[in-house]
C-alpha cells in the first residue's frame, strides 16, 4: 500500500489524497516534513523470562496488599467525639448567652423593684430560643423526639406568654390547638416521608398536604374562636391552591420513575 | 442516590470525575495519552476499523459530556469518531465543553499511534486497557490472531455492568471519619508558561532491570525512588532560586503519586478509580542529601498507601459528593465554587506529579509490531510539568510535560539517575 508522504501512514491505493490529512497522494511535501520517527532509544540488555517475571513481582511487591480485614472505625469514633465536644461547647455558647442576657434583663427589672411590666416576656424568650437551640444537641438526630420536644416548648412558651397578659384568652383555645396541630403534621409528614422513602418531589408534596391540611385546621379553629362556630371558607382555597401543585409534582415524580432516563439524567442528584 | 443502569442512554460521571469538568481548562487540562511507535506505518484503514469495532465494547467511553441540572453527565451515543491526524503538540485540549465532542481522541502519524482520554472517562488504567485492546484489535486485522490477556477484552462479550460501576461508591465507608487533614501550598518550579497553547515533551528511556536492580538493593519500590529523584531535583531549583536572591519560596515540596485502587479492591470498573499519595519534605528542617530524601520518600509512602488511610480519602471524597447542601445545589453554581476552590486549594498543594504505570504487558503476538509504548500526561500551568511512567519490555520509559522553556528539573532528575549509575537515553517528542 502507498504511504503518505506527508504524515506517514498508509493508506488505501488509488486515493488521491491522504484521508487523513488531506495531502495530495503525489506531491512532494512541504518544506519541514512534520512526520518523524522518534529516534530509537538506546538499546537496553535484555532479559530472559525469568529476569522479566522477577522485574514484574518486584513492581508488584512495591505495593503491599494489606491483609482486607474489617475496616476499623477508630476515625468514626474519633469523629464521635469531637462531634461530642462541638455540641457541648455549642451548649455551652448558647447557654451563657442566654444566661447572660437573662441576667442583665432580670438586673434591670430587680434595679427597678421589679416594677418592669415586660421583663418576664424576653426572659421567656431567652429561654425558649435557648432550648429551641438545644434540643437539636441534645437529642441528635432523633427526629420525632426533636419534633415532639421542640413542640412541647413552643407550647410551653405560649403558655406563658398568655400566663403574663391579662386577659389569658387565647392559649386554651387558639395556641394550644394550633401548635399540636403544627407538631401532628411535622410527625405524620416526617413519619411518610421515612416510611414510604418518598423522592425529594414526592417529600415536598408531602409538606404541601400537611401544610394545607393545617391551614384548614387554622381556620377552623379561628372561627370557633371568633364566630363561635366552625366553618372553613378562604383556607379551602388555600388549601385547593396547591392541589395542582402536588398533582404536577406527583405526575413528575411517577414520570421520573416510570420514564426515568431522559428526565432523571437532567435531575439527578 | 442515582441508581447506575447500564441500559440508560446515559451515565453519571463518578466521583472522582465529578470536578474536572468544572475545573478542565487551558490553564488545568485532566487528559492523558497513551501512544504507541509501532514497527511500520499506521495502516489507517486497520486502524479506523480497528476503531469501530472496539469502541462499541466499551460503552462507557462512547459518550458526551453534558450538562444537568444539579450534575454533570455522560450521553451515550453510537458515533465512532474519525481518526485524527497526530498534532505537533502532543496532546491538545480536548474541548468537553462542546456539546458533541468526544471525549477521547484516537490520532495517527507516521508509526506512531495515540489515545488521548479525557479524565473525566477513566484513569490510567482504564485507558491502558482500551488502548491495548485497539492495538490487538488492530493486529488481528492485519492478519496476525492474538491470544487471549488479561490487559485485552473480548470484543465478542458484552461489556459487564460492574465495568459502569463508579468504584469509590462500592466501597465508600458510611459514617463519619476523620479527614486527611488541610495541608499548607507546595513550592512550584519557577518559569513563565508558553503564551501558546503548546507544550513539550521529554522522553528518557532506561533498561528497566537495571533500574529494578538499584531500587532493590536500596529496599525501595520503583516509584519510591523516582519520587525521591524528583524532589531531589526540586529541591535543587529551590536552591538556585534562593541563592539567585529570590524572595523566599515556599518550604514545603509535596508530590502527587496517584494509586490505582484496582490493586487494593477487586473491582472490573474501567472508570476512575484512583486516589494520590502525597509524600512531603519541608526545607525549613535543613538541607537534605538523596539518601535521606529516599528514606523520607520510602516511610511516608509506605504509610499513606495503608488501605485504611486510602479508605478515608474515599470516604471524605464520597461523602463530600452525598452531602445535601452539595447534591441538591444547582450546578450552575457548582462551577463557580469548585473551579475557585480548586484554582485556590487543588492545585496548589502539589510541586508535582509522578504517575507511573508499571509494567504493560501484552500477547507475545503483539511485540513484532510495537516498537515502544508512551504514556503522557498533560501539565498544568501551576506546577508547570508533570512525570508519567511506564514499563515495556526491557525498557522503562519516563515522560516529562512541560510548560515552560526550562528544562532544569528534567537535568537534573536523569543526572541523579546516571549518578546512580542508570543509563538514560534521552529525547524531545
Amino acid at each position: 500500500m502507498p504511504i503518505c508522504r506527508n504524515c506517514g501512514v498508509e493508506i488505501e491505493e488509488n486515493l488521491d489524497r491522504c484521508p487523513l490529512c488531506s495531502y495530495p497522494s503525489r506531491e512532494v511535501p512541504a518544506k519541514g516534513w512534520p512526520f518523524h520517527r522518534p529516534e530509537e532509544a538506546e538499546p537496553a540488555g535484555r532479559m530472559n523470562a525469568k529476569d522479566r517475571k522477577q522485574s514484574h513481582d518486584r513492581e508488584e511487591s512495591a505495593v503491599p496488599l494489606e491483609s482486607a480485614g474489617p475496616l476499623e472505625t477508630e476515625g468514626q469514633l474519633k469523629s464521635a467525639e469531637r462531634d461530642d465536644r462541638v455540641r457541648l461547647l455549642f451548649a455551652e455558647v448558647t447557654g451563657f448567652i442566654a444566661l447572660a442576657g437573662g441576667v442583665v434583663v432580670f438586673a434591670v427589672d430587680f434595679a427597678y423593684g421589679m416594677a418592669v411590666t415586660w421583663s418576664r416576656f424576653p426572659l421567656a424568650a431567652i429561654g425558649f430560643v435557648w432550648i429551641l437551640m438545644s434540643i437539636p444537641c441534645w437529642l441528635r438526630r432523633r427526629i420525632y423526639l426533636i419534633i415532639c420536644a421542640e413542640t412541647c416548648n413552643m407550647i410551653l412558651f405560649l403558655f406563658l406568654l398568655d400566663a403574663f397578659t391579662p386577659d389569658n384568652l387565647w392559649f386554651m383555645s387558639l395556641a394550644l390547638p394550633i401548635t399540636a396541630g403544627l407538631g401532628t403534621a411535622l410527625l405524620l409528614t416526617t413519619g411518610c416521608i421515612r416510611r414510604f422513602r418518598l423522592s425529594v418531589l414526592g417529600s415536598i408534596s408531602m409538606v404541601l398536604i400537611a401544610m394545607g391540611l393545617w391551614i384548614l385546621w387554622i381556620e377552623m379553629l379561628i372561627n370557633r374562636f371568633l364566630d363561635g362556630r366552625v366553618y372553613v371558607s378562604w383556607s379551602l382555597i388555600a388549601a385547593a391552591s396547591v392541589v395542582p401543585i402536588i398533582a404536577f409534582l406527583f405526575n413528575f415524580d411517577w414520570r421520573l420513575k416510570k420514564h426515568g432516563s431522559n428526565l432523571k439524567k437532567h435531575f439527578h442528584v | 442516590m442515582t441508581k447506575l443502569d447500564i441500559h440508560d442512554d446515559w451515565l453519571p460521571l463518578d466521583n472522582a470525575a465529578k470536578i474536572y469538568p468544572s475545573t478542565a481548562s487551558i490553564k488545568s487540562p485532566a487528559e492523558f495519552r497513551m501512544a504507541a511507535t509501532l514497527s511500520g506505518p499506521v495502516r489507517l484503514l486497520y486502524l479506523q476499523s480497528a476503531l469501530e469495532n472496539t469502541l462499541p465494547r466499551f460503552p462507557y467511553f462512547q459518550v458526551y459530556l453534558r450538562r444537568g441540572f444539579f450534575w454533570y453527565y455522560l450521553q451515550r451515543n453510537n458515533k465512532i469518531p474519525r481518526i485524527e491526524l497526530m498534532q505537533n503538540v502532543p496532546v491538545g485540549i480536548i474541548s468537553v465543553k462542546e456539546r458533541t465532542a468526544a471525549m477521547l481522541r484516537v490520532s495517527a502519524r507516521g508509526s506512531d499511534i495515540a489515545v488521548d482520554f479525557s479524565h473525566i472517562l477513566t484513569d490510567g488504567n482504564g485507558g491502558l486497557r482500551f488502548f491495548l485492546t485497539l492495538l490487538a484489535e488492530y493486529v488481528r486485522l492485519s492478519g496476525v490472531e492474538v491470544s487471549a490477556h488479561s490487559n485485552i477484552f473480548d470484543l465478542n462479550q458484552q461489556p459487564s455492568p460492574e465495568e459502569f460501576e463508579d468504584a469509590h461508591r462500592t466501597q465508600f465507608l458510611s459514617g463519619k471519619t476523620v479527614d486527611p487533614g488541610k495541608m499548607p501550598p507546595a513550592y512550584h518550579v519557577p518559569g513563565r508558561v508558553f503564551l501558546s497553547k503548546r507544550y513539550r515533551l521529554l522522553n528518557g528511556r532506561a533498561p528497566v532491570a537495571k533500574v529494578l536492580q538499584l531500587t532493590k538493593q536500596m529496599g525501595v519500590s520503583l516509584t519510591e525512588y523516582l519520587t525521591a529523584v524528583y524532589i531531589c531535583a526540586l529541591i535543587r531549583i529551590r536552591k538556585e532560586e534562593m541563592e539567585h536572591g529570590k524572595r523566599r519560596r515556599r518550604s514545603i515540596i509535596r508530590m502527587e503519586i496517584p494509586v490505582d485502587m484496582r490493586r487494593y479492591y477487586q473491582t472490573a470498573s474501567m472508570r476512575n478509580f484512583s486516589l494520590f499519595l502525597s509524600p512531603e519534605i519541608d526545607m525549613k528542617l535543613g538541607e537534605y542529601t538523596f539518601e535521606e530524601v529516599l528514606r523520607q520518600t520510602h516511610h511516608s509512602m509506605q504509610l499513606l498507601k495503608s488501605r485504611k488511610e486510602l479508605q478515608r480519602q474515599i470516604t471524605r471524597n464520597v461523602g463530600a459528593e452525598f452531602k445535601p447542601f452539595v447534591r441538591y445545589t444547582p450546578l450552575l453554581i457548582k462551577d463557580i465554587v469548585l473551579s475557585s476552590v480548586y484554582a485556590r486549594l487543588g492545585e496548589q498543594l502539589h510541586s508535582g506529579v509522578i504517575s507511573n504505570l508499571g509494567r504493560v504487558d501484552v500477547p507475545d503476538e503483539m511485540l513484532p509490531f510495537i516498537d515502544s509504548l508512551y504514556f503522557m500526561l498533560n501539565p498544568n500551568h501551576v506546577m508547570k510539568k508533570c512525570c508519567a511512567v511506564l514499563s515495556f519490555r526491557e525498557e522503562l520509559s519516563i515522560t516529562f510535560g512541560s510548560v515552560i522553556e526550562s528544562r532544569s528539573l528534567e537535568r537534573y532528575f536523569f543526572e541523579q539517575l546516571i549518578r546512580n549509575e542508570i543509563p538514560v537515553s534521552v529525547k524531545e517528542l
